[in-house]
């Protein structure tokens, strides 16, 4: 066999495999293989049972309705930009308490409840001055597989009093003034719609 | 000498490789490359 | 006897273009990943490749060796990767910088870069460049994310941050062009990552794998083991005629009958075909003592040495 069939077959052969490989895994409820579900088509906010990092018992329909706004914050303990823009989220949650809104974090590792990542979470908390709430669900909930769907750290979601989704979600660090001023503008169309 | 430098220093480097590995994987940094790696890094690709 | 073990240094270098491509598709395997725009999520990603490339590519397989470095030194539990150290051993152990010049995908995107027929320029002037490449790895990849840390304890990870290109390359455009949420994050940073990544691209085109040779921290790192790896370059002295063929070959400014070893050498066979007599091969496998090591001009020949492990591959 002459050597350009041979490398010919044996890249259609990788080809294949790779094809193969990726067809095995991407079925609709593995989770391996993620596409961003940030399109706009996911309206809401999945409903939600858990706790907050001190084990009082939280629900996102009561969560959600008490405030016009709720601004949500996906981050996890070891990386570095959400970790840089806790005290930054801290500060707008303040603001937001002004205007019927607050924000909540979520960190992938405490899903679950896992004891350790807990503690780590709220050291890392505490070392930065964030002092709002933290909350965490069981990972095979919807709100688990949403969770599971976000890939990129930090991500932030605005959601309404109804638990609608408001905008597209902001990636990367809201400390960015671009991404600053994204986030403001769909916390005052919540907060305007909600008036309306 | 029985081993020429060259094999001495072979050796010693794939049984300290070895052993690096295995502690590093049993204190668990093997999960914080995981994390890092399948969770968008937006630092390293040099976006924000 | 001795045809078949020559016969596999000069095959080796002759495939080397296909085992790159090869090796970059097995690093990046996960290919529909770039029309989804997301990234593969599985086990896999514990394992680090030997080569430079980026784990936020959609595609990759596996995980970087330096951005997993800096992710464990920059994260508050470690202040130091024994996992991945570990790993670079004995990947350096065994091939040294081999594993730049057949397996990793983005000296390959260099060399194809190398192929646009436009004026090529010597590097050899810019021999003491090749120091850089050490500094970016002790301070960006090592110091910076273990000493410059926020007030959580967590560090940047400096060089994929800062100087990367691959991770631009094949992660941010990738993504930004498929994921519109990414497009919006772009800004300054991304910029200076497009400006590093033109710059290494104009530079490979004029220039023999620029960013090997004077930049990457991996090979730089590769580069400690090119001394006592198991797989290295052997010139047979009873067969050299000292043409000098060899050196005019070598694009990484390396002569391989005076330093076999050399920390500059990608172990990519281009002396080996530019040889007429065979003096040059692979070498894999330890050779007693008495066969040439580095400096090399007193050996005698060795025709005891075992014929049956000189050139075999692993």
């Amino acid at each position: 066999m002459n050597r350009t069939k041979f490398a010919a077959l044996l890249l259609t052969a990788l080809f294949a495999l790779s094809l193969a490989a990726c067809g095995a895994k991407s079925q609709p409820d593995t989770t391996e293989d993620m596409a961003p579900s940030a399109d706009a088509s996911m309206q809401q906010f999945p409903a939600f049972e858990g706790k907050d990092l001190d084990g009082n018992a939280v629900n996102s329909q009561d969560l959600f309705s008490e405030n016009a706004v709720t601004v949500v914050n996906f981050w996890f303990t070891t990386c570095g930009p959400c970790v840089g823009e806790l005290a930054d989220l801290d500060a707008l949650n303040k603001e937001l308490q002004k205007q019927d809104g607050r924000l909540i974090g979520i960190n992938a590792f405490t899903l679950d409840g896992n004891e350790t990542a807990v503690a780590e979470a709220k050291d890392v908390l505490a070392k930065t001055g964030a002092s709002y709430t933290n909350v965490y669900f069981d990972s095979d909930s919807e709100a688990g597989t949403f969770a599971s769907g976000v890939y990129a750290y930090p991500t932030t979601y605005v959601v309404d009093r109804s638990g609608n989704l408001v905008g597209e979600p902001i990636l990367g660090a809201v400390t960015e003034p671009k991404q600053m001023e994204s986030l403001k503008q769909m916390i005052q169309q919540a907060i305007d719609q909600d008036k309306g | 000498m029985f081993l020429s430098k060259r094999t001495a220093a072979q050796l010693i480097l794939f049984a300290a490789g070895i052993a690096m590995t295995v502690f590093g994987v049993w204190r668990g940094e093997a999960d914080t490359v995981l994390y890092k790696a399948i969770n968008l890094c937006l630092e390293c690709v040099g976006i924000g | 006897m001795d045809k078949r073990p020559f016969g596999v240094s000069r095959l080796l270098s002759r495939c080397r273009g296909w085992i790159q491509a090869g090796a970059a598709l097995l690093t990046n395997l996960h290919l529909p990943n770039f029309l989804r725009g997301g990234l593969y999520q599985g086990p896999g990603k514990r394992l680090c490749v030997p080569g430079l490339n980026c784990y936020s590519c959609p595609a990759s397989a596996g995980a970087c060796p330096i951005g997993a470095f800096q992710a464990v030194v920059g994260s508050s539990k470690f202040h130091f990767s024994y996992y991945i150290t570990g790993l670079l051993i004995l990947l350096g152990v065994l091939l040294g910088r081999f594993i730049c010049g057949f397996l990793c995908p983005f000296g390959w995107f260099q060399e194809l870069l190398y192929k646009i027929p436009l004026a090529k320029r010597s590097t050899k002037a810019l021999y003491p460049l090749t120091w850089l490449k050490y500094l970016v790895l002790l301070g960006m990849v090592v110091l910076l994310p273990m000493l410059a840390v926020n007030q959580a304890g967590l560090g940047d990870p400096f060089f994929c941050k800062y100087l990367c290109p691959q991770g631009v390359l094949e992660g941010a455009i990738p993504l930004a062009l498929v994921n519109p949420g990414i497009r919006a994050t772009l800004g300054d940073l991304f910029l200076w990552k497009c400006g590093i990544l033109l710059a290494v691209i104009l530079c490979s085109i004029a220039f023999f794998r620029p960013f090997c040779k004077w930049l990457c921290p991996l090979g730089a790192f590769y580069a400690l083991f090119n001394q006592i790896s198991l797989v290295r370059m052997q010139v047979d002295q009873t067969k050299c005629i000292s043409c000098g063929k060899c050196a005019k070959a070598c694009k990484m400014d390396v002569d391989v009958t005076r330093t076999p070893d050399h920390t500059e050498c990608i172990r990519c066979g281009m002396c080996v075909r530019a040889c007429p007599t065979g003096a040059v091969r692979f070498c894999c496998g330890a050779p007693s003592g008495k066969a040439r090591s580095g400096a090399g001009q007193t050996a005698q020949p060795t025709p005891q040495t075992d014929p049956t492990k000189q050139g075999e591959k692993p």
